[in-house]
């Protein structure tokens, strides 16, 4: 079946008025989450979809925030990336469901994004993961 | 999926992790603009959420609504939850037909009653008995009666079942109505659009399956999280409308730079939907993005609004409100009024200008 990428439309990737009024106050946000995380240790997250950008407004914000050491893939439900932006603390999140659309776009402000951390409710399983092993291994 | 499989049981047997749930609920919190922290609470509860059932009933409409829910390029995270309910009944997916197919439904409202979530696109026929609509020898009046006793609660998918919608549009030969119009004992909410966003009715029903109860809604009974801001308060176009640069025609400099859309008669302003941020067409764009009006099709009556290229500040029926005076005040206003209409009808001619072909020739002769 044919998708609509298929389809030869050239996207006109605009952005907003000069100045950038919408990002300066997007990165006055992030700097409000980032002095809480500081302070508290509780960050917070943007919901990048919910605002009024130009779609050439998400390229300028990405170069600007820039990539730093960590990326990580998560194949679950189709693919996210995860990493963190040169600016410390500021992770970039994107997920995508198995035709590869964007379904959710955040920045998140953490030390460590929850979606990173293995699941509690896994730790019993994976104990007795580990105990099936060792009873393999101990009968060959 | 059994009865007593929890969602997140039959998403375990799919392949499906925790990390995959928390992520479809972090799309789902964001598309209801829940407040961050939101998600976390969504994957506990609605993971132990067990399989409700659902009746999905076809009034008067064009199935552009049913379109919008199911078609899709692949599989998505929306999918999920409709895998996560029971669909008792709908003419156009089910396999079942004819006296098997509504035994099937009665069996499901029985077994039910009380609890499954009635859904229904279209308005109903009410002129004559309801006769103008019906199925399986009952009116459509009838099955939404029957369906809506045993009914937890009612979604009104799409502008028909919602506000009346095009079967509504004057002069209404059917004497169609909207849900609301006819069920006054049962919570009812509207998913209003032509068509709805199909992610609305998954936030829908994940927010039901959550939390127990139907999310919070406006004075048109439309869940707040999507339709609590207008198209123009979410628009990208915004700034632009505020500098006051508006495109003219379809194909002039501001339409090609992207100006706001307002004088080419956008309904932006007062049009409550999430097509700004959820958009179409795997998020795509939204008819504004490609370049057209929003034409207002979630809000009440937008079909007898008037143009749907005139801008808002036009007022869309001068002369209905003469006329209405008219009956007021006697014979001499309505004479006024046919005066006005005369002189309105004499202004068009005068606009209209006929170019003739010797116009033309000596138009190209002087090019």
């Amino acid at each position: 079946m044919s998708t609509i990428s298929d389809i030869p439309i050239t996207v006109d990737n605009g952005t907003s008025p000069s100045g950038h009024p919408v990002l300066r106050a997007l990165l006055q946000e992030i700097e409000t989450l980032l002095h809480n995380l500081a302070e508290t240790g509780t960050g917070g997250s943007v919901d990048l979809r919910s605002l009024p950008l130009f779609p050439g407004d998400y390229q300028v914000l990405q170069d600007s925030l820039g990539q730093g050491e960590i990326q990580v893939t998560l194949n679950s439900l189709g693919p996210s990336t995860i990493y963190e932006t040169a600016v410390p603390g500021v992770w970039w999140i994107t997920h995508r469901n198995e035709a590869e659309e964007v379904v959710a776009e955040f920045i998140e402000v953490t030390r460590c994004p929850a979606i990173l951390q293995t699941p509690a409710e896994e730790l019993p399983q994976a104990i007795a993961q580990l105990r099936d092993l060792d009873q393999q291994l101990s009968e060959t | 999926m059994s009865e007593k499989d929890t969602l997140l049981d039959n998403l375990g047997r799919h392949g499906i992790s925790r990390r995959g749930f928390l992520k479809f609920c972090a799309s789902m919190a964001s598309m209801m603009a829940l407040p961050p922290g939101a998600a976390t609470v969504m994957a506990e509860t609605l993971g132990k959420a067990r399989r409700p059932s659902v009746i999905y009933l076809s009034f008067q409409e064009c199935t552009g609504c049913l379109e919008s829910l199911t078609r899709s390029f692949s599989p998505t995270l929306e999918s999920l939850i409709f895998n996560a309910i029971s669909l008792d009944y709908q003419e156009t997916l089910q396999a079942a037909a004819g006296t098997a197919a509504e035994a099937a439904r009665e069996q499901a409202m029985k077994d039910n009653y009380g609890k499954y979530l009635l859904m229904v696109d279209g308005s109903i026929p009410t002129r004559d008995g309801g006769v103008y609509s019906t199925a399986a020898g009952k009116t459509n009046l009838e099955t939404l009666e029957d369906a809506a006793k045993g009914a937890a609660a009612i979604i009104a998918v799409g502008t028909c079942a919602a506000f009346g919608g095009i079967p509504y549009a004057k002069p209404n030969p059917t004497g169609a109505v909207p849900v609301s119009d006819l069920i006054h004992d049962k919570p009812i909410i509207n998913v209003s659009g032509c068509p709805p966003i199909p992610a609305v009715i998954t936030g829908v029903l994940a927010h039901y399956l959550t939390f127990g109860a139907l999310p919070e809604l406006d004075s048109n009974r439309r869940p707040l999280a999507f339709y609590g801001d207008t198209i123009h308060d979410r628009c990208y176009r915004r700034p632009f409308y505020d500098q006051g640069k508006f495109a003219k025609t379809f194909d002039d400099a501001g339409a090609r730079q992207g100006w706001c859309l307002y004088e080419l008669g956008c309904k932006g302003p007062t049009t409550h939907n999430a097509c700004a941020t959820t958009k179409w067409n795997q998020g795509t764009s939204f008819p504004i993005e490609s370049g057209h009006p929003c034409l207002g099709c979630s809000e009440p009556g937008f079909w007898d609004a008037g143009n749907f290229y005139s801008a808002l500040s036009t007022t869309t029926a001068p002369l209905g409100a003469w006329s209405g005076a008219a009956i007021a005040a006697g014979a001499a206003i309505g004479l006024a009024a046919g005066a006005a209409s005369r002189h309105t009808q004499k202004e068009a001619k005068q606009a209209h200008h006929v170019v003739t072909a010797e116009e033309l020739k000596n138009k190209e002769e002087q090019s």
